[in-house]
């Protein structure tokens, strides 16, 4: 394993999902979990998480509301709804027979062990 | 960890969310956490910020997406919950109006009589005397009664009239001012058809005329400017209704079609609707230069030419005329010779009006019937808004607890006016649309009323600016009084209106004046409307009511018209006799007779001077006696049914002339003429004769008067002579006997073919038609404005029904108490209806002062009934007050069974 990689295209939502699904947390707290979650595997640009966070919003896959942080800053706090759950059972169910499938790929021999045609 | 925000910040959204903040904080929030998470890693400050950027990557990037985004959203859901709402609105709307279907219909049946019926009945109005001619741009359209076809004669001795006035070439010869100008006139003609022959109106039309008034052949062509000169082609141009009733829509280009015995060759046939001038069934070119007609005395003076013009466009009547004016006057060499000077002076007003409307000249002395109709309209249309906004006043009222209740509840000011708002906007919307609906509808059932020949120049149709004015005029009271609650109710204390003041009334004061004064508007108006129903239908009753003089039953007639130039005397002598003879001898004739001029029939008959036996001539200062002059066949008193009073009828030899070859020895006089020059005398063997001529006819009977010129005029003197003195042109038959109508025209009809099968005939009717149709204007006017006072009656009732319903419940808890206290049920009906007894006599006293004030306008419209005929302003109240009060029987009568247990209870 080299560097860190950048998250891949439609792994961000599935990632937000997740480390909302524990409770209220606010933007920056995502982006930490993240980065702790994935042992710094993934690297995400923290400002991509916003775009991604409205719009999830917006599906009506999270919830957010206004509330004061520890240091009595305005911060908007995220939690998942029902459809969210929904939808972070089912992704993550996708991922991982995506990932299976991907890994049983890589692992499979050449073809030139296939039988030749006539 | 979900900690409410401090009050402040609420306030910071005070106006709405804001998505920018929102974005701003968020951000702000997430980078200081960062920057200080990076502090705590001990990095120096430098590099916390170079970590800044590397971790969060473009801050001014993210925010500027995140604000189009958001902001975009933001949108969005304001539209969803907007339309969420309306339907929500909507809903609830339709819930209360279904709730209350008293209500509601009584709404939507006013709006849609009050949009419906206006409509249809302003649209009959405009097209029998208001439409603008249906031609393009008719606006433009100017008559130029001083300017003339020039003529091929020349006068070479001197100046004319034309030298110093706009002349036909000089108008041709302004384009920026007149962009064409064509002439016209009308006569008939007997078209020569084997199969049918037909008496038709043929237009006179300069090869201009059609381009002028926008009108373009649907078949073939017009007349071209080379055709239309004395010596050119006989052509003809059909008209779309003649070439469909008569030739069946049959192809006829080319054909050849004979008028009064000459060949037409046509050429075109003109598109549907174009009839100008006179109804006209096809048109002939009048040639230019225009050469004086050839006078023809058996017919009269010949038709004159009329001068149509049409102004450049954006040119007014005003603008024209004044520039016509200074042209001419400008220009030494068209200021008249003094020896003109006299003509010139008279000639002076002309000339600053060469130009007139077109419409004005046509509307003519209809004016005061258009006047009062469209007076009629307006009030109908008043009546109508004023009831709306009545009952929702009532209704308004109702709902003030309801209203405030909800205020009270938490919905704000502008969600209650929103409710409200919906529900009037679909109160309005839902009558309008059945009032547009129901438009076309009884404007076709108001044109079956209307006689054709009444319909002027534009065929009826529904005038759909007036239908969007009064859909808009319907719309706007709809929505602007069902919102009077809201607006008012968020005014006053709400609490009062929870606890019930605004619905026992005694808040309610101020409304319910306004109530009263519209309730009183309402009836004063519909009164009078009644009166002017009333006086219009007591006029038609009398004026029909009216003793012609002669017996209309059993009895019909035809005319028939020699064509032109007419047969010679004696043909015409003969061929009427020989007509008469043959009608006389089929079955079932009692008698037959022709004449000249039928009475009620619009004559033209003429007055004479006339001098008498043993009677002084008047002073040559004073009017000569007059006398009608009517000729006769010896029938004609035993067809038309007239009595003859003393003396007999003409007899063979009656005919004989005087020696001044004019005059007949022998003539019959009328009773008026008879009473005016022997007074108690005996007229019979006496002499009259006309003024000028010594020639003397010997009177040798008396007959009854009759009605001759209009029913509404009293008999005249007349004097009859036999039909063989001067046999007319255009001559009426009239045959008599009991057979049905349809034979009774046959038999005449089989007599005319049988001596001229090419002799077409017209005006087929029974003389019961004749005396109708002479009646046909007074009939519409009537029938016009009693439906006018009948709706507006309706309206009326429904009103004062309305209002009473609404009081009777307002004051539900007072009725409650007073039955509690002992008020019987009959106390309790008459106080309900008390407040309609106060309100029904202002408005009635007002109503009556009104109509006699107005009724001079209905003056010259009356026959045989004063503008104040006290019987009928006494009609007309009782009409309107007798369903008013069993209107408020109704609700009285609920009132009276208010149960004080019930009341307590609900409220």
């Amino acid at each position: 394993m080299g560097g860190p990689v950048d998250i891949l295209r439609g792994t961000m939502d599935v990632l937000i999902l997740r480390a909302v699904s524990w409770g209220p947390i606010h933007g920056y707290g995502v982006a930490r979990w993240i980065e702790g979650a994935t042992g710094e595997a993934l690297k995400v640009e923290e400002g991509t998480l916003y775009p991604a966070l409205h719009r999830l919003e917006e599906r009506g896959l999270i919830e957010a509301a206004w509330g004061l942080s520890e240091n009595n800053r305005r911060a908007r706090f995220y939690t998942i709804t029902t459809p969210g759950r929904k939808e972070l059972r089912h992704e993550t169910a996708a991922w991982t027979r995506f990932a299976q499938a991907m890994g049983a790929a890589l692992d499979a021999p050449g073809p030139s062990a296939a039988p030749a045609e006539g | 960890m979900r900690t409410r925000e401090p009050m402040w910040r609420r306030y910071a959204r005070f106006f709405g969310p804001d998505a920018n903040a929102d974005v701003d904080d968020e951000l702000a929030d997430h980078l200081a956490r960062l920057r200080d998470d990076l502090r705590a890693r001990g990095l120096p400050e430098p590099d916390v910020e170079m970590g800044l950027r590397n971790r969060f990557g473009d801050v001014d990037m993210v925010r500027a997406k995140l604000r189009r985004d958001d902001g975009r959203r933001l949108k969005r859901r304001f539209r969803l919950e907007a339309v969420g709402n309306v339907a929500q609105d909507v809903q609830y709307a339709l819930r209360r109006l279904r709730q209350q279907p008293g209500f509601t219909a009584t709404v939507l049946v006013v709006l849609a009589l009050g949009v419906g019926a206006t409509t249809a009945m302003f649209s009959a109005v405009d097209a029998a005397m208001l439409r603008p001619l249906p031609f393009k741009d008719a606006g433009q359209l100017v008559l130029m009664p001083s300017v003339t076809l020039p003529s091929p004669y020349r006068d070479l001795t001197g100046p004319t009239r034309d030298d110093f006035q706009p002349t036909w070439a000089n108008m041709r010869a302004m384009p920026g001012l007149i962009s064409g100008i064509a002439a016209y006139f009308s006569t008939t003609a007997n078209l020569f058809d084997p199969e049918r022959p037909a008496r038709v109106t043929v237009g006179h039309a300069s090869a201009d005329l059609f381009n002028v008034l926008g009108a373009v052949p649907i078949v073939g062509r017009v007349f071209s400017d080379s055709e239309a000169r004395v010596g050119g082609p006989r052509l003809t141009v059909l008209s779309y209704g003649f070439w469909q009733t008569h030739f069946g829509g049959r192809d006829m280009l080319g054909k050849a079609i004979s008028l009064d015995g000459n060949p037409f060759t046509v050429v075109g046939v003109m598109r549907a609707g174009f009839t100008f001038p006179d109804r006209s069934d096809l048109w002939v070119p009048i040639p230019v230069p225009f050469p004086p007609p050839v006078l023809d005395f058996s017919r009269g003076f010949p038709p004159q030419p009329n001068t149509i013009a049409r102004l450049a466009p954006g040119v007014s009547v005003d603008q024209a005329n004044a520039r016509l004016y200074s042209l001419w006057h400008a220009d030494p060499r068209t200021h008249p010779p003094a020896w003109m000077k006299d003509w010139a002076q008279k000639e002076q007003e002309r000339w600053e009006q060469t130009a007139v409307p077109l419409q004005q000249s046509f509307v003519g002395d209809r004016r005061v019937t258009l006047l009062v109709l469209l007076g009629a309209t307006g009030l109908l249309l008043l009546i109508g808004c004023v009831n709306v906004t009545n009952l929702l006043l009532s209704q308004a009222a109702l709902r003030r607890r309801e209203i405030a209740l909800r205020a009270v509840l938490g919905a704000s000011r502008g969600r209650v006016i929103r409710q409200l708002l919906t529900e009037a906007v679909l109160l309005s919307l839902a009558g309008t649309a059945i009032g547009v609906a129901v438009a076309p509808a009884a404007f076709r059932l108001l044109s079956t009323v209307m006689p054709p020949t009444l319909a002027g120049l534009a065929p009826p149709e529904l005038d759909f600016r007036v239908l969007a004015f009064a859909a808009g005029l319907a719309l706007v009271t709809g929505i602007g009084f069902g919102l009077w609650p809201a607006v008012t109710t968020s005014r006053s204390d709400l609490a009062d209106s929870v606890r019930g003041a605004g619905a026992t009334g005694a808040g309610g004061q101020g409304r319910n004046g306004a109530r009263r004064v519209l309730l009183v508007a309402e009836l004063a108006l519909t009164v009078m409307l009644l009166v002017g129903a009333g006086l219009m239908l007591q006029s038609f009753r009398r004026l029909t009511g009216v003793r012609t003089g002669f017996d209309v039953d059993h009895a019909a007639t035809l005319r028939l018209d020699f064509g032109s130039p007419a047969p010679p005397t004696t043909v015409r002598r003969q061929r009427i006799a020989s007509i008469l003879e043959r009608v006389s001898t089929a079955p079932g004739i009692q008698a037959v007779a022709a004449t000249g001029a039928l009475p009620l029939d619009a004559p033209s008959a003429m007055g004479l001077g006339i001098s008498a036996e043993g009677v002084p001539d008047r002073p040559k200062t004073e009017r000569p006696r007059m006398a009608t002059y009517l000729v006769v066949s010896s029938g004609y008193f035993a067809a038309m049914g007239i009595p003859l009073l003393r003396g007999r009828t003409f007899s063979a030899g009656d005919d004989a002339l005087d020696t001044d070859g004019a005059s007949p020895r022998a003539a019959i006089i009328n009773r008026a003429l008879a009473d005016s020059l022997w007074p108690g005398g005996d007229p019979l063997g006496r002499w009259i004769s006309w003024s000028g001529r010594s020639a003397k006819m010997t009177v040798i009977g008396v007959v009854a008067n009759v009605r001759f010129f209009g029913l509404n005029r009293r008999p005249g003197p007349q004097v009859y002579v036999p039909i063989e003195v001067a046999p007319p042109v255009s001559v009426a038959l009239v045959a008599r006997g009991a057979l049905p109508p349809a034979a009774l025209l046959a038999r005449l009809r089989d007599g005319v073919h049988a001596v001229d099968p090419l002799q077409p005939v017209y005006d087929v009717r029974t003389l019961d038609d004749v005396v109708r149709q002479s009646v046909a204007v007074p009939r519409t006017d009537t029938v016009l404005i009693a439906l006018f006072g009948g709706l507006a009656l309706v309206l009326a009732v429904v009103g004062v029904y309305g209002g009473i319903a609404y009081s009777v419940a307002q004051r539900r808890i007072e009725f409650g108490i007073r039955a509690a206290l002992g008020a019987t049920g009959r106390d309790l009906a008459t106080l309900a209806s008390r407040e309609l007894l106060y309100v029904a006599t202002v408005g009635l006293l007002l109503g009556l002062t009104g109509a006699w004030a107005a009724a001079r306008l209905l003056g010259s419209l009356l026959y045989g009934v004063g503008v104040h005929d006290a019987s009928t302003y006494v009609v007309a109240a009782v009409v309107l007050l007798v369903p008013a009060i069993v209107a408020t029987m109704v609700p009285a009568r609920r009132a009276a069974r208010t149960n004080p247990m019930d009341v307590m209870r609900q409220e």
